[in-house]
């Protein structure tokens, strides 16, 4: 069952003059509960592959059905819904709020949707437990090392009980022990709890893991000819 | 996301940026504590005001004075105003007819009674007072006194003073102890009260009429009691009764009416002597007839004319003319000639103020009713508010551009964030909303912590000012007041203006790519 269905998506840029097209017509279908790597050279497309399908960008042209629903046509409020219950994000840099505990940063999901506050304080414990943060949990982030943070950002991901989990180079900030770890971890996620997992990297071992590999370049599925 | 989660957010980031938070803060509350005290002094001079005028019931009450032009005079006894010679003067009649109108309760006249200087008997310092003459026991005044007792109609030589002769006398602080003291009243002339002026001398009196200004007139009353606030503090208080006796002067005068009748007697007299002589004369010089010698005969008559103009000389100064006979004591009634000052006159109930006022200008005088006075109080100090009012708001604006700075710094800063609770589900609105509260937040505490300071800023001025207005014997308690609609007022203010100053700053915010504001270092 594609969970995910990419039709003709284009994202296109304007620069002056010039015109730039970061995807170009791709058409795409993932499965549910499938483990999918993206791989490609840099300005292939795929950290904007990575938004669209997140909706954090909008495509310029094109379709994008996510679990039946079409979300190139959602309005601001509901496509960060979308992004606040169906997606997770995890990114190469962590993106970790630096004020705030590690618990905190893994409530925000929560507080974002209007959840009562015992409700969310049991929810992130339970996440920050299962990427095996107990000790952690009111450590700021500079007080983490790389890896507890990227298991912060995977607790945060995972927080709503979405259904897709898109990483844009998770273990690039990472040395290969914990990128180890860190896939493992993802790898987990997505057989326990069945969630559809989009990783994009440039790293072999990482895409070895995954159930299926696509390649991009200028913006098009497939490899370059 | 929730409400309670917003606010928290908004303090945790104040307390994130301390001194730039605190900065911005102080400003707002500069801007607080300069509206709240000074609208809270206008508002405790307005209250002192009102509450001066209801001290002595005075609403009700309305001041006729003899000129209509004269309109505000500040004061409800007024004694200024005194007709001129083309208005109508206000008399006794005109008293009567005041009390006629309908809805007029009572009427009294109100007089200035005007000396050179008082003092206090036993003492040689001079102070100038003004004393006014009522008539007491009328429903219209009744003068509140802090110690001894008011007038009654039948006092004489009585008076109640205010608080300034009372500090000028050094009784402030015990004014029981100056009952029944006396006090000497320096008039211009004799008064009709007292001792007569001495007669002048005959003869040569130039000297007597130049030294009269010179010589000391004044008359002894004695003081029944002291007022406390609520009436004008430099006023004294007469009786109407007494006030006429001492507004008349007491003069010796040559009366011309008399001296025409004196010497018109004198020269009847004369006449009358002269015809006798005339007669006699006739008879003599018969019975001289019969004396041979011519000069003898011309001796005897020469004899017996200048006998009979000694007798007629004699008989003349015998019947008394002289300079001293036609001295009159002379009495110039000053208040009737000049009206009185004022009528005041009480009306039965406030809803009647309009229609009396209405039938007192048609009888050609010049009305001010208390209302009318309070409303002009009350203009000023709402000018005075509201140029005060526009100066905090000057202030207050200055503060909010500290805001918007302070805002848009904060956007800049945390673009990066933005950016993740973007990814992690924000709308725009949770944005712009998350900024929204934090500034109007910046003007809420700007509100609160100047509300706090003026309360014990407040509380320092009234205390300074209840110690100065007891050293002058001025009965004013807490200059400034607080009200409740001024507080929440304030705060809502310094709240709005902060959410309005971020305003901008937070739809600029609300606004931003995610992607690009994931990327921003």
């Amino acid at each position: 069952m594609s969970i995910i269905q990419l039709k003709g998506v284009s994202r296109t840029y304007v620069m002056g003059k010039e015109t730039l097209a970061a995807l170009d017509s791709v058409n795409l279908d993932i499965k549910e509960g499938e483990f999918l790597a993206i791989m490609g050279p840099s300005g292939s497309g795929k950290s904007t592959f990575a938004n669209i399908i997140g909706g954090l960008d909008k495509p310029s042209a094109g379709t994008i059905i996510v679990d039946g629903e079409e979300i190139n046509k959602l309005n601001d409020r509901k496509l960060s819904k979308y992004r606040n219950k169906k997606i997770g994000f995890v990114f190469q840099s962590f993106n970790l709020l630096p004020t705030y505990t590690a618990l905190e940063n893994v409530m925000v999901p929560l507080i974002l949707s209007g959840e009562s506050s015992k409700i969310r304080r049991q929810k992130a414990e339970d996440c920050l437990k299962s990427v095996g943060l107990d000790g952690r949990m009111d450590h700021k982030p500079n007080q983490l090392s790389g890896g507890e943070r990227q298991r912060v950002s995977i607790a945060r991901a995972l927080v709503n009980d979405p259904q897709i989990i898109i990483a844009d180079e998770p273990t690039g900030n990472l040395d290969s022990k914990k990128s180890e770890e860190i896939v493992a971890l993802l790898k987990n996620m997505n057989r326990k709890k069945k969630i559809t997992l989009i990783v994009i990297t440039h790293d072999p071992n990482v895409a070895h893991e995954a159930d299926r590999v696509v390649q991009m370049h200028d913006g098009k599925i497939g490899r370059a000819t | 996301m929730k409400f309670f989660d917003y606010v928290a957010l908004g303090f945790k980031n104040i307390w994130r940026r301390k001194s730039r938070s605190f900065l911005t803060i102080f400003a707002v509350v500069i801007g607080a504590i300069s509206i709240i005290i000074m609208l809270s002094l206008v508002l405790g001079a307005k209250q002192v005001a009102t509450h001066q005028l209801e001290s002595i019931d005075g609403l009700t009450l309305m001041t006729v004075s003899a000129n209509p032009e004269i309109q505000n005079s500040g004061n409800l006894i007024n004694t200024d105003t005194y007709g001129d010679d083309t208005t109508n003067k206000l008399n006794d009649s005109t008293v009567e007819t005041i009390k006629q109108i309908l809805n007029v309760l009572d009427a009294t006249p109100i007089a200035g009674v005007w000396v050179k200087s008082i003092s206090l008997e036993g003492s040689d310092k001079k102070y100038r007072a003004n004393i006014v003459a009522y008539t007491p026991g009328t429903k219209v005044l009744n003068i509140p006194v802090a110690a001894g007792r008011s007038l009654v109609p039948e006092d004489m030589d009585k008076i109640v003073i205010g608080s300034e002769l009372l500090r000028n006398l050094g009784y402030s602080n015990n004014p029981g102890d100056i009952i029944g003291k006396k006090l000497v009243l320096y008039t211009q002339e004799y008064v009709d009260w007292g001792a007569d002026p001495p007669k002048p001398p005959e003869g040569d009196n130039k000297e007597y009429f130049d030294n009269i200004q010179n010589q000391p007139h004044n008359v002894t009353v004695e003081i029944v009691g002291v007022v406390t606030g609520g009436v004008d503090e430099s006023q004294n208080y007469i009786t109407m009764g007494f006030g006429k006796r001492i507004m008349t002067s007491k003069n010796w005068k040559y009366d011309d009416q008399k001296m025409k009748q004196l010497k018109e007697n004198q020269s009847q007299l004369e006449e009358q002597l002269r015809r006798e002589q005339a007669e006699q004369k006739s008879v003599y010089i018969k019975s001289l007839m019969t004396i041979p010698d011519n000069n003898v005969r011309n001796e005897l008559f020469d004899e017996w004319n200048k006998e009979w103009d000694k007798n007629i000389s004699e008989q003349l100064a015998a019947a008394g003319f002289n300079q001293s006979a036609t001295l009159i004591l002379d009495k110039q009634d000053n208040l009737a000639r000049n009206g009185y000052s004022s009528i005041l006159l009480r009306v039965d109930k406030t809803e009647n103020i309009e229609s009396v006022a209405k039938s007192v200008k048609q009888l050609g005088f010049g009305v001010q009713t208390a209302k009318d006075m309070l409303d002009q109080i009350k203009k000023i100090f709402n000018l005075i508010g509201l140029i005060i009012g526009a100066i905090g708001g000057i202030v207050l604006f200055v503060a909010a551009l500290g805001i918007i700075n302070n805002m848009i710094m904060a956007t800049y800063e945390r673009t990066r964030e933005i950016g993740i609770l973007r990814a992690c589900g924000a709308t725009r609105g949770t944005i712009r909303n998350m900024f929204i509260f934090e500034a109007g937040l910046l003007g809420f505490l700007g509100g609160a912590i100047g509300l706090v300071i003026s309360f014990g800023l407040a509380k320092i001025m009234n205390i300074v000012g209840n110690q100065i207005a007891i050293s002058q014997g001025v009965p004013i308690q807490n200059i400034i007041s607080f009200q409740p609609w001024l507080v929440i007022s304030v705060i809502a203010l310094t709240t709005l203006i902060g959410a309005l100053a971020g305003l901008l700053p937070a739809i600029r915010a609300s606004r931003m790519d995610p992607v690009e504001a994931l990327r921003y270092e």
